[in-house]
């Protein structure tokens, strides 16, 4: 058997219907996504939030319908794909006008990433229409993204905030004479 | 690409560029310097005949890549060390790995999540009657540990699956949402204690 009593319960009171993502940093804090509504969640409080262990609070990170994509007065409405680097975290979300982006949090505030029928890619013919999971390690961010029919793997530094562009479809797979990703 | 997505064509695979240089990106990511972790041609170990046609993610750290790969009537936790003198694809446990004691035949299928620390794979393992329970594997050891499962409940209430996410451990301690039977959930850090945990048998050598 497991050994007893090694699940304990966050101190924080967390009045959510579900939980995904969840992580675990130097301090022991924990972030998370709530009230996933993909998850049967109520979608109530759906959110990132971090349970502080020191003290037990819990405290809302990005929320569905209050937390603004940067630079406009669009919400953000669903979460997924969290991942973290330290206190540090980068999402995938749905805003409130449809489209989909990639955003990095820091010390509170947020930072577009990519967002799709915003962002244009070095050498892509259109802007970015679909953007997957991203993730967050050492100052850079990688993800893929789609432009119309292309596929981009794309690195994103966030010292410089420059996007560049790793592969993309009909680059050569490695070891597969005259194969191309898709 | 994607975690999540299919492909019936079987032409999916693990890429990365390693050792990267980042005073000069532009060579550290030049196409000559993309690697194969891991496709469709590559040797599934312990089993000969077989070959992935699925891969779900694959975290990296220090040149060690730890995936879920699949193919017809096989799934398993694999990992590939470019930094070891070994730098085949190594097998962690598949679907006709047994652990008596736990459940009865061999895992049915593993969580698409599995994660790397300090030279450890952790992942979510699936059994016969409705069996899940987190894992560690230790490189360094070849030895699998049991970090908890659903033999015991929370409280009163049923444990029905595990997610584990990226960031899983710091020190001894795990954070790990859990799912109820009713359909709730909670979220909890837990302490591995040491020297009581289950170690169970390694893999087949």
């Amino acid at each position: 058997m497991p050994p007893p009593g090694v699940l304990q319960p966050l101190l924080a009171k967390v009045p959510f219907s579900n939980f995904r993502y969840p992580h675990v940093d130097e301090n022991e804090n924990v972030t998370f996504i709530a009230d996933d509504p993909v998850y049967n969640g109520k979608a109530a409080r759906h959110g990132i939030y971090r349970s502080i262990a020191r003290t037990g609070e819990l405290q809302p990170l990005v929320r569905q319908g209050e937390t603004l994509v940067p630079g406009t007065s669009v919400a953000l409405d669903w979460f997924r794909g969290l991942q973290m680097d330290g206190p540090d975290f980068v999402f995938n979300a749905t805003d409130k006008a449809g489209e989909r982006g990639l955003y990095y949090w820091t010390k509170g505030a947020l930072r577009t990433i990519a967002r799709s029928h915003q962002t244009l890619l070095p050498g892509a013919a259109q802007t970015m229409t679909d953007v997957e999971y991203g993730a967050l390690a050492h100052g850079h961010i990688l993800y893929n993204a789609r432009a119309g029919n292309e596929n981009l793997l794309v690195l994103y530094s966030l010292g410089d905030d420059r996007a560049r562009v790793l592969s993309r479809s009909e680059a050569p797979i490695p070891g597969r004479s005259g194969e191309a990703f898709r | 690409m994607h975690p999540h997505r299919k492909f019936a064509e079987g032409k999916l695979g693990i890429y990365g560029w390693f050792g990267i240089d980042w005073a000069h990106p532009e060579q550290a990511f030049s196409e000559a310097r993309l690697q194969t972790v891991a496709d469709g041609k590559s040797i599934v170990p312990l089993l000969s005949e077989a070959k992935f046609d699925d891969f779900r993610s694959a975290p990296t750290q220090e040149g060690l890549t730890a995936f879920v790969g699949s193919g017809p009537g096989f799934s398993g936790i694999y990992y590939r060390d470019l930094k070891a003198a070994n730098t085949a694809i190594q097998p962690v446990v598949d679907t006709q790995c047994e652990l008596p004691g736990l459940f009865s035949g061999a895992f049915e299928r593993f969580g698409i999540f599995p994660a790397i620390f300090n030279r450890s794979i952790v992942f979510v393992g699936y059994g016969d009657g409705d069996y899940v329970g987190v894992f560690l594997y230790r490189i360094d050891r070849d030895e699998l540990f049991l970090l908890t499962d659903n033999r015991l409940p929370v409280g009163a209430k049923e444990i029905v699956d595990f997610e584990i996410a990226g960031h899983f451990l710091v020190r001894n301690r795990f954070a790990v949402s859990v799912q109820f039977s009713g359909n709730t959930y909670g979220v909890y850090l837990a302490t591995i204690p040491t020297r009581s945990f289950k170690r169970m048998a390694a893999p087949v050598p």
